[in-house]
């Protein structure tokens, strides 16, 4: 018995250290005036942002714990920090539909007062659109992820093909001539929720998109037939090879593209230099790059601006402003872009000789980004995207006609927006 | 009151205090998190000011999730998905447990320890790596099945609405095997030699034998592993999720997908919270049918 | 007829290729995922895929090996997925004897509680438990991490040892308490060594599921305690998959489990088979 109590004895001991473990180390919590040298930045496990962290403390003295965490993560990880009212994170990474998700439900610190028109003026105006919600500004762009459109020059040439395709209609008139040659025409990575993304392209080009400011369904007219049409003959003539909706994951549309099978390929911008990477391809030097073909209105693309913003409860607001002006710089955005390969939000930068040198697909990314290139951008993006997927595969298998698919999607996205 | 603490301290109260840890534990960290899950599945939430805010709203959440019919298609996929698990684990566990009981020498420490390999692997892995797999293009089952000529052309198996719900099942018996097969093990080995030769001088051939003896010697194992696989197949998520999303078409969407969906995708997390608890309602629906069953049976428990 | 003889090498023969596809359904993915640790990630795309990687590529291994990052997840993983087996053997063990031992009133009830615990998803407990971790400053800390692991790995301990406990007859400890033992020391010198393969194999499952698990970990863990799951999905980057350090990294991460398995198969296995576990 006496055994027994000991041990019990021994056992709490032992729970309570555990305890007494965890607490006592932020027990220790500085009191706010101490926070003020110090800021938390959420974002990925990649050697230019932590380069941009280092560059930051060395130029202001504000100490910077970055949080890695895995890409596929880093929405839920904002969210689930807001959700449960958790307050350590000072700078987050926004997408231009994060910001209206998480805007709308007021988890964002609106950044109007936190900086002067002056600061404000020194960057595109667009790009600042991109993260505005309601009016207010919410985060400071920091890239550009459009996707671009390249072409494989060897298989263009077997085929016998002499001109770049401009638009849709021309792409898949040449795609039997390229399916004779015993290539594929083109991959883009669309399984899941991202045929919406070439759907989302497509109305562009029409002139049209898929749904205004308020979330409500616009694209249930003659342009959106079109688009709806055009996607459809696209996949059924085989233009888009049907391995496109089997691929998961970071963009292995790249991947496959550089194994030489495909003419075309849109995707990310890092597939140029992902082709000329003899490790990685093997069409090293076969690959340039085009504007994205035109529908009858024009040309268009899938572009997810991305920036940084600062959760309503940040510990640190002055100084995650600070961060957040200094890592968004056209200076910065520099160099990263010729670190890893990223489109600018300053339209300098894209058009800057020492990028174009490096990357030479650089030279028609400003003259995409003339044509709209955006995301859908919702405060339901998320839904709008899954439903509206769903109700597209419904229609390239035939079981939805087009008028019928549109008042399908129509219907889906009012109560969506509705909601 | 000297007189009575010395009675108290006389009594054995082994019980208590070897119960007490687990139960403060799990009273602290389970039961607090469950009890306020279902605050959140039994109300309406909203978000002023940022704060996420609770109102009462009874069986709102559950009416409406009952309503939808991508919840009903979620529950076939479900019950589905469960029981090709609980028969592909038992026939594949058996098989591999009667394989490894009767290997000697070498071949026996081989595979002892090679049964335990697909459940070494994390969910994240072992769903990149049976993606690359199933490529229809690239893909190494592909090329195996067409060179066994069982296929004439290469297939996406998981893009297909047909075939992904079972190119998951196969990957998630593959990886579950190795506990079926290690509790099976355990029984067999457990099993009363003098009953098989009892069989065998009755003349009972090897077939019959096996179900005659093998099987009504292991039932009670049987029983228990089905009833923790059924609890374990339930909560799939990683590999799902990582695989195929629930897609294509919501074919491979089951009731834990939806739930994370609800929750972390479209931010409606009471409905979340409230798929969960239909879950644990499945849950329970499918541990008491196999109880009864197995006592149908003729069995003790 | 086909005599004994014929159909007993018959029967063989069948076992040995019966034994061989088995071998193989176990081990293929994971061997094709070891010849894809060697490929250039232009390999791992070939039509048809290659067996015999054209150039075997051992560099990224060494690249994985040498960054302190997947070390330190490695270790993390280690840390915590031992410390949770330990936590959990502890506690299922005098939970487990309790119900193996006793009778009392609502004991049924209670068994049924615990078994039930499990039943929740992972992903709805998630918001609550990370609320009661911050309360409690654990974010990030080890004892969060072990604690939050040991949510899923207690009940199934304590599930599991009393199921082994209640195989063992009682007669022995019985013995033991006449001559004076306590309920305690009964319980460490006689119950607990004849239930060694059913705490050794308990005990390694909860070891191979805290290792691998990942949703608690993305919540709880941030720099300090970021285990090899995590560093796995980190691999998932955003403009590609970095196929070449991912394989090469899961191989490595899995190799503790796998030695841990080497190492104590002998324990579980041979020693249920041993006369100590018989009803």
């Amino acid at each position: 018995m006496k055994k027994t109590l000991l041990f019990f004895l021994a056992a709490m001991i032992a729970l309570s250290a555990v305890f007494a473990g965890g607490s006592s180390e932020s027990s220790a919590a500085a009191p706010a005036a101490e926070k003020k040298n110090e800021i938390t930045v959420v974002y990925l496990d990649e050697k230019p942002w932590h380069d941009q962290a280092d560059e930051f403390t060395a130029a202001t003295g504000i100490k910077v714990n970055y949080i890695n965490v895995p890409f596929p993560e880093l929405r839920q990880r904002s969210l689930t920090s807001f959700l449960s009212q958790d307050s350590h994170f000072d700078v987050i990474h926004l997408r231009s539909d994060y910001v209206h998700e998480f805007a709308s439900k007021e988890f964002l610190e609106p950044l109007d007062d936190l900086l002067t028109a002056e600061e404000k003026a020194a960057y595109n105006k667009t790009s600042l659109d991109n993260l505005s919600f309601g009016g207010h500004l919410y985060g400071l762009p920091r890239y550009y992820w459009l996707w671009q459109f390249n072409y494989n020059t060897q298989i263009l040439k077997e085929a016998g093909v002499e001109k770049i395709p401009e638009t849709w209609d021309e792409l898949i008139a040449i795609t039997p001539q390229i399916k004779a040659a015993g290539h594929e025409v083109m991959i883009a990575g669309l399984d899941d929720e991202i045929i919406t993304y070439m759907f989302y392209v497509l109305l562009n080009c029409e002139g049209t998109t898929l749904i205004d400011e308020k979330g409500m369904p616009v694209c249930n007219n003659e342009a959106g037939a079109r688009a709806l049409d055009t996607l459809k003959r696209l996949v059924d003539s085989e233009a888009i090879s049907k391995h496109s909706f089997e691929i998961h994951g970071s963009n292995p549309a790249s991947d496959m593209f550089c194994q030489g099978d495909f003419a075309f390929c849109f995707a990310s911008p890092a597939t140029y230099s992902l082709a000329m990477n003899p490790a990685s391809s093997r069409i090293v030097g076969m690959v340039e790059t085009a504007v994205v073909p035109k529908g009858s209105v024009g040309s268009a693309s899938w572009n997810e601006p991305a920036g940084l913003g600062i959760p309503y409860n940040a510990p640190n607001k002055e100084g995650a402003i600070e961060y957040i002006k200094f890592c968004t710089t056209a200076e910065q955005q520099k160099k990263v872009a010729m670190q890893i390969c990223r489109v600018s939000t300053h339209p300098e930068v894209n058009s800057d000789p020492e990028i174009l040198a490096k990357y030479p697909q650089f030279s028609s990314i400003n003259n995409q980004l003339e044509y709209p290139s955006g995301i859908v951008n919702s405060i339901h993006a998320m839904e709008v995207l899954d439903t509206t997927a769903e109700l597209l595969h419904k229609h390239l298998d035939g079981t939805l006609n087009t008028a019928d698919t549109l008042k399908a999607i129509e219907k889906a996205l009012t109560e969506i927006a509705q909601q | 009151m000297k007189t009575d603490i010395k009675q108290f301290l006389r009594k054995d109260h082994t019980r208590s205090l070897f119960l007490a840890p687990a139960l403060i534990f799990i009273a602290l960290f389970i039961l607090y998190p469950l009890l306020s899950s279902v605050v959140l599945a039994l109300s309406d939430i909203t978000f002023p000011r940022g704060v996420l805010t609770t109102k009462f709203s009874g069986f709102k959440n559950f009416a409406k999730i009952l309503k939808q019919e991508i919840f009903w298609t979620c529950v076939k996929n479900t019950v589905v998905f469960v029981i090709c698990r609980i028969t592909g684990t038992f026939v594949m566990g058996l098989i591999v447990a009667m394989i490894v009981v009767r290997a000697k020498g070498i071949m026996s420490h081989i595979l002892k320890t090679l049964f335990l390999v697909p459940w070494a692997l994390s969910d994240v892995v072992n769903g990149t790596m049976w993606d690359w797999m199933y490529n229809g293009k690239y893909g190494i089952i592909n090329e195996i099945l067409l060179k066994l000529h069982l296929i004439d052309q290469y297939q996406p198996w998981l893009s297909m609405g047909k075939t992904a719900l079972w190119a998951i099942i196969f990957a998630d018996v593959w990886k579950s095997v190795p506990f079926v097969s290690l509790m099976y093990l355990a029984a067999l080995t457990n099993v009363d030699r003098n009953l098989y030769e009892a069989a065998e001088i009755d003349g009972a051939g090897v077939v019959q034998r096996f179900f005659s003896v093998t099987i009504p010697s292991i039932k009670p194992i049987i029983v228990i592993t089905t009833v923790i696989q059924s609890m374990w197949a339930l909560k799939v998520f990683d590999l799902i999720w990582v695989l195929t999303k629930g897609g294509p078409a919501n074919s491979t969407m089951t009731l834990a997908v939806l739930a994370y969906r609800e929750s972390f995708m479209y931010t409606r997390i009471g409905s979340g919270a409230a798929i969960a608890y239909m879950l644990c309602l499945l849950t329970l629906i499918f541990i008491v049918s196999t109880l009864s069953l197995s006592r149908l049976g003729g069995n003790e428990d | 007829m086909i005599d004994r003889k014929t159909s007993r090498k018959i029967g063989s023969a069948a076992e040995t290729v019966a034994t061989v596809l088995v071998m193989l359904y176990l081990v293929f993915p994971v061997l094709w995922m070891m010849l894809s640790s060697i490929k250039n990630p232009v390999d791992l795309f070939s039509t048809p895929p290659n067996i015999i990687p054209h150039k075997i590529v051992l560099s990224n291994y060494f690249a994985v090996l040498s960054d302190p990052k997947f070390l330190n997840a490695v270790k993390n993983s280690f840390i915590v997925a031992a410390a949770t087996t330990v936590c959990s053997l502890m506690l299922g063990t005098l939970s487990g004897y309790v119900f193996a031992r006793y009778r009392f009133r609502g004991k049924n009830i209670l068994m049924v509680g615990i078994m039930a615990t499990q039943m929740m998803p992972f992903v709805i407990i998630l918001i609550p438990l990370f609320i009661v971790m911050r309360k409690m400053h654990m974010i990030d800390t080890y004892q969060g991490m072990i604690l939050a692991y040991m949510t899923f790995s207690v009940p199934y301990a304590i599930v599991m040892l009393n199921a082994f406990f209640k195989s063992i007859p009682f007669d022995l400890e019985e013995a033991a308490q006449i001559d004076g033992c306590s309920r305690f020391k009964a319980m460490t010198k006689v119950l607990l060594p004849l239930s060694l393969p059913g705490l050794t194999s308990t005990g390694i499952f909860v070891f191979i599921s805290a290792w691998n698990h990942y949703i608690y970990a993305t919540v709880l863990s941030e720099a300090v305690t970021s285990t090899f799951p995590i560093r796995m999905q980190m691999y998932m980057a955003e403009e590609r998959v970095i196929y070449e350090h991912m394989y090469p990294a899961a191989i490595l991460g899995t190799l503790p489990i796998l030695l841990i398995v080497l190492i104590f198969q002998k324990n579980i296995i041979e020693g249920l088979t041993a006369g100590g576990v018989k009803g």
